[in-house]
């Protein structure tokens, strides 16, 4: 296995030892990321990348195939345009989580900062405790679970996808109903969390569903009560 | 961008001097914006004193005999008024500390001493029982003059500009002091749009600014809200509620610090603490740039609001 020290090294050269480090031995663990920016970007092959610490904004982003483990926190965009493969964040992160992901897990088992999963595609998030604010906003397709309370205007606006919340949904954005949680739903979510050692979920938890009601599918201008939601 | 960071020590002291803990993480910040740098730094006067950091811009007061003259045209007029007990000039930043104050946090007073500096052509940047400000344009290294990695002191700010919304201008370089109000200042990461109008309201209430920055305006609210009997904690939740835009802001008093976070959540801080101190900053990567200690850190949310005061 690969080890690599960030100490002392520039992004560009760290970067390129995991992709040589992969190609090697399939498996890399990178010590003192000291919260660096633009770690592991733009992956493109099978293995494991381990951080020993924090990473800071875009870690893994646009990744394939690889899975990336972060033992501490990250910062913004963590995973963002995931194409396939795996993230997961043993601490917290930061804003923009999974923004824009076209596919793959990303796994975060502290809070998730603001606009988490912000016009997910597809994919699966966990997160395992709260999100901020708009977290889950223009959901196009794929799966969150957040197994906190949400934040502000959660869901809002979301086409398709399914976001299933243990904690409180105070506040839902526009056009983001609580509709029935079906057994499959049930399966697929105890089979996510015990995946990824998820803590803290009691036994039989109670996830509320929510999907998109679909009254923004077609926008009537004329409906003077939706402009006001709306904006 | 900007890079925004504050440190706070809980029992008002440490061995590791609080300007090499701002220093450190301005540094790191430097990534986020070089168009300014500027430290708001509480030490320890003694009881009775104040002091006043004042900025002579070269282009007005570029021969040493014109700064002389400038200099001892305000050490007279001050003295007509106040004791001085003593005066230093480095770089662009001149110190003067008063003694015998005794009206510490009479704003009429503060007033007087703003206008006497600034009729011979200078900028106030700061007056305080305890806070000086020191900024400049550039990155952190155009500090290193003021030898601010070695200040002592129990609290600060620390701020590096990437200009959006002002002029690149050593006036316009972060933290903004709250005049007249000694000992208040502010750090922004953000833009308000509606500065002019809250501006325009503070003006015609009294208030004076030193420039058309938007950062300027939060500090003056925020003070006009301590003198109208609020709490500091009040007055971060007012200005949610009053400020139009986006914003992660820090505000320091003589008691302590504490910030604000906007209700969309838009500019980051991350928080570190521990029983010795509380350390925030716009980036994980600046704190860990200081801290070699437990820590423990946390990302505040949405409208969230907090102080440490002592």
């Amino acid at each position: 296995m690969a080890s690599i020290d960030c100490n002392g090294l520039t992004i560009k050269e760290i970067n390129r030892a995991i992709k040589q480090g992969l190609s090697k031995d399939g498996e890399v663990t990178l010590t003192n990321p000291n919260s660096r920016h633009n770690l592991g970007v733009g992956l493109d092959q099978p293995g494991r990348v381990v951080f020993e610490g924090s990473v800071g904004y875009y870690c893994g982003g646009m990744l394939k195939q690889c899975t990336i483990e972060i033992n501490g926190n990250a910062g913004w965009s963590v995973a963002s345009d995931m194409q396939s493969g795996t993230v997961v964040v043993r601490g917290n992160s930061s804003a923009c989580a999974g923004a824009a992901m076209r596919g793959g897990t990303l796994i975060v088992h502290g809070n998730s900062g603001p606009r988490t999963g912000i016009s997910q595609k597809a994919g699966t998030i966990v997160i395992g405790k709260d999100v901020d604010y708009m977290s889950g906003f223009v959901m196009q397709r794929g799966l969150m679970v957040v197994c906190g309370d949400t934040g502000g205007a959660f869901a809002d606006s979301i086409y398709e996808g399914q976001l299933f919340v243990l904690g409180a949904t105070d506040d839902l954005g526009n056009d983001a109903i609580i509709t029935e949680i079906l057994d499959d739903d049930k399966l697929k979510i105890s089979g996510l969390l015990s995946k990824y050692n998820i803590d803290g979920i009691p036994e039989n938890p109670r996830f509320k569903k929510i999907v998109s009601g679909k009254k923004l599918y077609n926008f009537d201008k004329s409906d003077f009560k939706l402009w006001r939601v709306a904006l | 961008m900007c890079g925004i960071a504050g440190f706070f020590y809980k029992n008002g002291h440490n061995t590791v001097p609080l300007g090499s803990r701002l220093n450190s993480m301005a540094s790191v910040l430097g990534s986020r914006g070089l168009d300014g740098t500027g430290m708001a730094l509480y030490g320890d006067l003694p009881d009775g004193h104040m002091a006043l950091r004042i900025h002579l811009d070269s282009s007005r007061f570029n021969e040493k005999s014109e700064s002389d003259l400038a200099i001892s045209k305000i050490a007279t007029s001050l003295e007509k008024l106040v004791s001085i007990d003593s005066i230093k000039y480095t770089g662009n930043i001149l110190r003067i500390e008063l003694k015998e104050i005794e009206h510490n946090n009479d704003i009429g007073f503060m007033s007087k001493v703003t206008s006497i500096v600034e009729q011979s052509g200078t900028e106030l940047f700061s007056i305080g029982n305890s806070m000086e400000i020191i900024k400049d344009i550039g990155p952190a290294v155009e500090l290193e003059d003021y030898k601010v990695a070695d200040f002592q002191g129990s609290h600060g700010l620390t701020h590096t500009r990437l200009a959006t919304e002002s002029r690149v201008d050593i006036c316009y370089s972060h933290p903004f002091w709250a005049r007249p109000f000694p000992d208040i200042a502010v750090v922004h990461n953000g833009q308000l749009t509606n500065h002019n109008k809250l501006r325009r309201s503070l003006q015609r209430r009294g208030y004076e600014f030193s420039t058309m920055n938007d950062s300027e305006v939060i500090a003056v609210f925020i003070a006009d809200q301590l003198l109208n009997g609020l709490t500091l904690e009040e007055s971060l939740n007012e200005s949610i509620e009053q400020l139009d835009g986006t914003f992660t802001y820090l505000i320091s008093t003589a008691d302590g610090i504490g910030f604000a976070k906007d209700r969309f959540s838009t500019k980051p801080l991350i928080v570190a603490e521990n029983k010795t101190f509380v350390a925030m900053a716009s980036e994980e990567v600046a704190l860990n740039s200081m801290i070699s200690e437990e820590t423990d850190l946390y990302e505040p949310t949405a409208r969230a609001v907090q102080t440490w005061l002592r």
